[in-house]
Formats: structure tokens, C-alpha cells, sequence
């Protein structure tokens, strides 16, 4: 408990079926053109995101999931985009076709001050029943354009081989 | 009839999906941009009757006020393509 290790295997993500982020790449800069995976949350509308968790080495306390994002547009640093998560724990005994009510938690993440640079965020997210080593938990994300945090404009794009998941 | 704020929303939420898709820079926040829409349509609608005199009397009364809109609009696309 509370080791600070990483505590799961971070599965490809999975479109929401409605309201969802979409897949992107940011091209590099190199002479073969390199493409860096994100995916692109909206600046007016809530967008979402399933990534799929296994959790090994797992024993309790909760997570902390972080992982990096940029911007497409701003080159401010007084601006914010919030970024939130959930999860739903699918135990063997939890029908995935019944009603879960996500309650998100999250953080606000300073726009960088060049275009192309992106931030580290992290948030915790608190130990759940059935969370157990080899359970599958949905990790759902979205960008809440919203909140009163999140003023920055156009897209926010979450890196998505940043993902890390550790215990609390 | 002036563009309500829910229209802005929609034309605010389009423009951003533009600049982000070309990753154009920008200084703007998002309420900073939202007050710039709504300035630009307060500034149409308040000048809707010097609008309509600029153009000659003939033209004035067989225009529709959708095709003075249309040639405006025409206009000011030629413009931003002009650079």
C-alpha cells in the first residue's frame, strides 16, 4: 500500500458512444516525420475517453494516474484546461451493460507558453471496492470546458503512451 | 433577426476546431474569444441601417436584406483570402 509503484497495464483506448475525444497525432519535426499519438479533447464541449486498466501488483490505497498533454492552439501560461477521471471497477460480478454514474475528480493544468511543449499532470483517484491485482478497471477521462478553470482555447490533446498508473 | 448567443456557440465552438486542426497560435482564453463574437454581432446589428444606405437606392430596394447579407459576406471572404 501507498508504494508509489506502477500498478497496472494501460490497454488501448476505447471511443465513448457518444460525446467522445477523438484519436490524433501531432507530427514531428524530424526529416521522416514523426507521429505522436493523442487524443484531442474539445474546447466548448465535454468530450470523454475509456482506457481500459488491468491493475497488477495492486494492494490498495487507490491511484494516482498522470501522464502528459499540450495544446493545439495557446501560447499563454495564464490559461487552463481541466482534465478529469473517473473509473468503474468491472468485478466479475458487475454487469458492464448496467447504469454507472461517474463522479469525476481532476486538475487544472497551466497551458504551456510555446505551442507544441506539453505539461505533466497527475491525479489521485481513490481505492474502490473490488479493486483488486487482475481486475479491469475503465478509467474514463475528460476535459470539463466548463469548469471555471478552464479558459484555455481549442483543443487539449492527452498524450496517450504517457499514461502511467501508480499506487497512491 | 440578430445571431443569438446559442448561435455564437455554435460558430465559437466551429472556429476553435478550425485553429486547433491547423494548430495556429493564439494568445486568446476562450472568454476573451466569446467576448470578440459577441462584440462582432452587436457591432453588425447596431449598424444594420448604415449598412443598408451604403448601398445604392435601386440595389436597396431590390435586394432582399438575406442577398445584402450574402454580398457582404462575399465580400469579407474575399478579404481574409486577400490576406
Amino acid at each position: 500500500m501507498a508504494s508509489g509503484r506502477v500498478c497496472a497495464i494501460i490497454g488501448p483506448t476505447s471511443p465513448v458512444g457518444s460525446s467522445s475525444a477523438t484519436e490524433d497525432v501531432i507530427i514531428g519535426g524530424s526529416t521522416i516525420t514523426e507521429r505522436i499519438r493523442v487524443i484531442d479533447f474539445d474546447g466548448t464541449t465535454a468530450e470523454y475517453i475509456d482506457i481500459p486498466i488491468q491493475l497488477v501488483n495492486y494492494n490498495g490505497g487507490g491511484i494516482t494516474v498522470s501522464g502528459r498533454i499540450s495544446w493545439s492552439t495557446s501560447t499563454t501560461i495564464t490559461q487552463q484546461s481541466r482534465i478529469e477521471a473517473d473509473i468503474r471497477v468491472l468485478e466479475t460480478s458487475d454487469n458492464p451493460t448496467s447504469l454507472y454514474t461517474y463522479t469525476f475528480g481532476g486538475t487544472s493544468v497551466n497551458v504551456t507558453g510555446t505551442i507544441g511543449l506539453s505539461a505533466v499532470f497527475s491525479m489521485n483517484i481513490a481505492d474502490e471496492a473490488g479493486m483488486a491485482d487482475d481486475v479491469v478497471i475503465l478509467l474514463r477521462m475528460r476535459r470539463d470546458p466548463a469548469h471555471v478553470d478552464d479558459n484555455a482555447t481549442g483543443d487539449t490533446e492527452l498524450w496517450i503512451d504517457s499514461l502511467l498508473v501508480k499506487e497512491q | 433577426m440578430a445571431v443569438t448567443d446559442q448561435q455564437l456557440r455554435g460558430l465559437d465552438r466551429d472556429f476553435q476546431e478550425d485553429i486547433s486542426r491547423t494548430r495556429t497560435p493564439g494568445t486568446l482564453s476562450k472568454p476573451e474569444l466569446f467576448a470578440a463574437w459577441r462584440a462582432i454581432r452587436d457591432w453588425v446589428t447596431l449598424n444594420q441601417p448604415s449598412f443598408n444606405s451604403a448601398i445604392p437606392p435601386q440595389a436597396r430596394s431590390a435586394l432582399t436584406q438575406a442577398q445584402k447579407f450574402a454580398l457582404l459576406a462575399a465580400v469579407i471572404t474575399q478579404e481574409i483570402q486577400n490576406g
